[in-house]
């Protein structure tokens, strides 16, 4: 196994365990957390990626993310979690035990899908954009919640990233920013209408949103 | 020019927070004005060169790209004229209405900007910032429905939009055996090596695109937010969603269509068709039953979205175009149409009788613009809608058959609905009721309808006047007159140089003979 293999599936093991990591709590603080972690991990590849392959691009794609998915999102994030109203955990249709064994049966499926499409080489970054985003996608539409909702939708964004730095290390820098621009703006933007739900409606729980039907 | 096209909105989504109130209003029409004009110049330009590009070929337009263009700046104009009346109407006060100006020129200006940029990466950006400008108008109003079509509209579209990227990844990957490890992923670049693409992850990156982008087009099984956004969002709004940002979205996946078709030979076009079948049979089913008014025509959306689309894939793509062009105007038209009859009566069209009568002109305008929806001959629709048909004959009898059926079930679905709007007897005003003039004469009767929808106090209020033409205010009936005259244009002959762009877009999509 080559050093290039060897970090790689390091980082693909790490980043899906704190997308379950995600999946397995209720408690706001520890999701934003695995995320920062999961983003720093990120971060960490897509230097690796730059050394290895030489693209010296994804030496700023990684300083960038840092910034932006490592620090400049979880402080937003931080700020909508406080002004949700009292509680730090959140209501659940699943139990998180549940939504754990979903989230590793999804990274099973995700195995299966990439085994047929994918190099050895290529295998262990897209097994692990695949799972993250697989992961999300459920986040997103298992929990009840608008907090974890929007968590869910910027893990879909993390594992799409790994899949470009995996599959399309020479993808120009540009791709790369007018993601992290768009990101900040979709955080912005959420953040401000979670504030608007629970100032009009006292809850972030999407589960009170049954008006609008057929 | 096109950095002038895109200048001015975005002068005006800062200058709508500082100017003084009484200039916001005719500084929008100007704007919206001055964008019609730059999309006609800029497709002016197109038909003499072939293609426009600016910032040194950052910026490029073809003949798909003027068309998409038109289309939307056709729209902004109209609802900056619809807006007119709407704030006549709903006296929000200024704050609300200068971040409803700014939020409306921010929203034109990323629908203009997709179909300008060269870079698939940019393009997609922009398509998830058209989502994210828009989600405050779609909660404007303020409601709890608002907001949960907000929501929706928001969490869906994201998902299904980062689905195209992950195919707009998966493009690059298949030209980077061609092209090396490092190139621009700009839609000319890979259209010149369409053939030499592989074709594995070709294949899944245009069905991830097709069901990305057609997420927000509205291509079922993708379309749960749709009705709710469109039948949510303000009167002005609602045409801007349905009218032209639908058109903006299909631009994303007919950009990749011809790239991806030398490599993959009918597979693109069997994709689009079977999202266009699928489109066309759910939403006709759906259109049955809906009593709300602008959840009729969200329906009735998807419903051309999938005919559009079926229209790509069957090779018959200037029907396909003149079949957006004349949906873009017909629905702008009913929207604005139903605005207005919904700021009179209240959402639901269940409850509201006869409108020719009381208003006759947003009567005449739903009528006739309904009639024009369901493709009936021989207004503005019918040609495209029949030379669709034609073209599924000549490809696979079953889909025409099929789909004439569907028309058929769209037709008497829809018009059923809107004649009992249009002619039906009103209610209130055979019982009775001491009610206010203006609702007794659309038959709401005020025990069922009063109080209970928003908006109601601001006609009790003026409920003695004598209700004019256009609704509420004679304003708002001037984007009516002014789409209803471009429908019966349309219907009646399709201007020559319109004729010769949808056949450049045509040519950029490729497909057919």
């Amino acid at each position: 196994m080559s050093a290039t293999q060897a970090v790689s599936s390091l980082v693909a093991a790490s980043t899906i365990i704190t997308a379950l990591a995600v999946l397995g709590t209720r408690y706001f603080r520890s999701q934003l957390w695995a995320y920062v972690w999961q983003s720093t991990i990120l971060a960490a590849y897509t230097a690796v990626v730059a050394v290895l392959s030489g693209h010296t691009d994804l030496f700023w794609a990684a300083g960038v993310t840092l910034f932006v998915r490592g620090f400049l999102v979880p402080a937003i994030l931080l700020r909508v979690a406080r002004a949700l109203p009292g509680r730090r955990e959140e209501a659940l249709i699943m139990s998180t035990a549940s939504s754990l064994l979903i989230g590793v049966i999804l990274v099973v499926l995700a195995a299966l899908v990439v085994a047929g499409l994918a190099t050895a080489a290529e295998y262990p970054a897209l097994l692990a954009g695949l799972s993250v985003t697989l992961c999300g996608l459920f986040l997103t539409a298992s929990r009840p919640e608008a907090f974890p909702q929007l968590l869910g939708l910027l893990q879909i964004e993390n594992g799409l990233f790994l899949v470009t730095v995996g599959l399309t290390p020479g993808l120009p820098l540009i791709n790369e920013l007018v993601v992290l621009f768009d990101l900040v703006v979709l955080v912005v933007v959420i953040g401000v209408l979670i504030r608007l739900m629970t100032s009009r409606l006292a809850t972030g729980n999407t589960a009170v949103f049954d008006r609008l039907r057929g | 020019m096109l950095t002038a096209y895109l200048a001015v909105p975005l002068a005006y989504v800062l200058l709508a927070w500082v100017l003084p109130g009484r200039w916001l209003r005719p500084l929008a029409l100007i704007v919206g004005a001055s964008v019609l004009g730059f999309a006609v110049a800029v497709a002016a330009g197109v038909l003499r060169n072939g293609v426009s590009t600016g910032w040194g070929g950052v910026l490029r337009v073809d003949g798909l790209s003027a068309v998409v263009l038109l289309t939307v700046s056709v729209v902004v104009f109209g609802s900056a004229l619809h807006a007119l009346g709407y704030f006549r109407v709903e006296r929000l006060g200024l704050p609300r209405e200068r971040s409803y100006a700014s939020l409306w020129a921010g929203f034109s200006l990323t629908m203009l900007a997709v179909p300008m940029f060269a870079n698939l990466g940019v393009v997609w950006m922009l398509v998830e910032l058209t989502t994210l400008s828009s989600a405050f108008l779609v909660a404007f109003e303020g409601r709890p429905e608002a907001l949960e079509a907000a929501w929706k509209y928001v969490v869906v579209v994201t998902v299904g939009v980062s689905l195209a990227l992950l195919g707009t990844i998966l493009l690059y990957y298949a030209a980077v055996p061609v092209l090396g490890q490092v190139f621009s992923l700009s839609w000319p670049l890979l259209l010149s090596h369409g053939s030499e693409l592989s074709a594995g992850p070709l294949r899944l990156a245009f069905l991830l695109i097709v069901i990305g982008y057609g997420t927000k087009t509205g291509l079922v099984p993708m379309h749960t937010w749709l009705p709710d956004a469109h039948s949510e969002a303000p009167g002005p709004i609602s045409a801007m969603l349905s009218g032209c940002l639908l058109n903006t979205a299909l631009y994303g996946i007919l950009r990749v269509v011809p790239i991806a078709r030398p490599a993959l030979g009918r597979y693109p076009d069997v994709v689009l068709v079977a999202f266009g079948l699928l489109s066309l049979l759910v939403a006709a089913f759906s259109l049955r039953g809906q009593a709300h008014m602008k959840r009729l025509l969200a329906y009735s959306s998807v419903e051309h979205m999938g005919i559009v689309t079926l229209g790509f894939g069957l090779g018959a793509p200037f029907f396909a175009f003149l079949q957006m062009v004349n949906h873009t105007v017909t629905k702008a038209l009913l929207f604005f149409a139903a605005g207005n009859a919904t700021q009179a009566t209240g959402p639901r069209i269940d409850r509201a009788r006869g409108l020719l009568r009381a208003m006759p002109l947003t009567g005449v305008a739903l009528l006739v613009g309904g009639l024009a929806i369901t493709g009936a001959p021989p207004l503005n629709l019918f040609p495209s809608e029949f030379g669709i048909l034609r073209a599924a004959w000549r490809g696979a009898p079953w889909v025409a058959w099929l789909y004439l059926v569907l028309l058929g079930v769209v037709f008497v679905a829809f018009m059923s609905r809107l004649t009992a709007l249009v002619f039906g007897a009103p209610e209130g005003a055979d019982a009775g009721l001491p009610a206010p003039p203006r609702q007794a004469r659309l038959g709401v009767t005020p025990s069922v309808h009063g109080g209970t929808e928003p908006g109601t106090g601001a006609h009790e209020a003026d409920a003695g006047a004598v209700p004019d033409a256009g609704g509420a205010s004679p304003v708002a009936s001037v984007a009516v007159v002014l789409f209803l005259a471009l429908l019966l244009v349309l219907s009646v002959f399709t201007p020559h140089a319109l004729v010769r762009l949808l056949e450049l877009g045509s040519r950029a999509v490729g497909g057919g003979g």
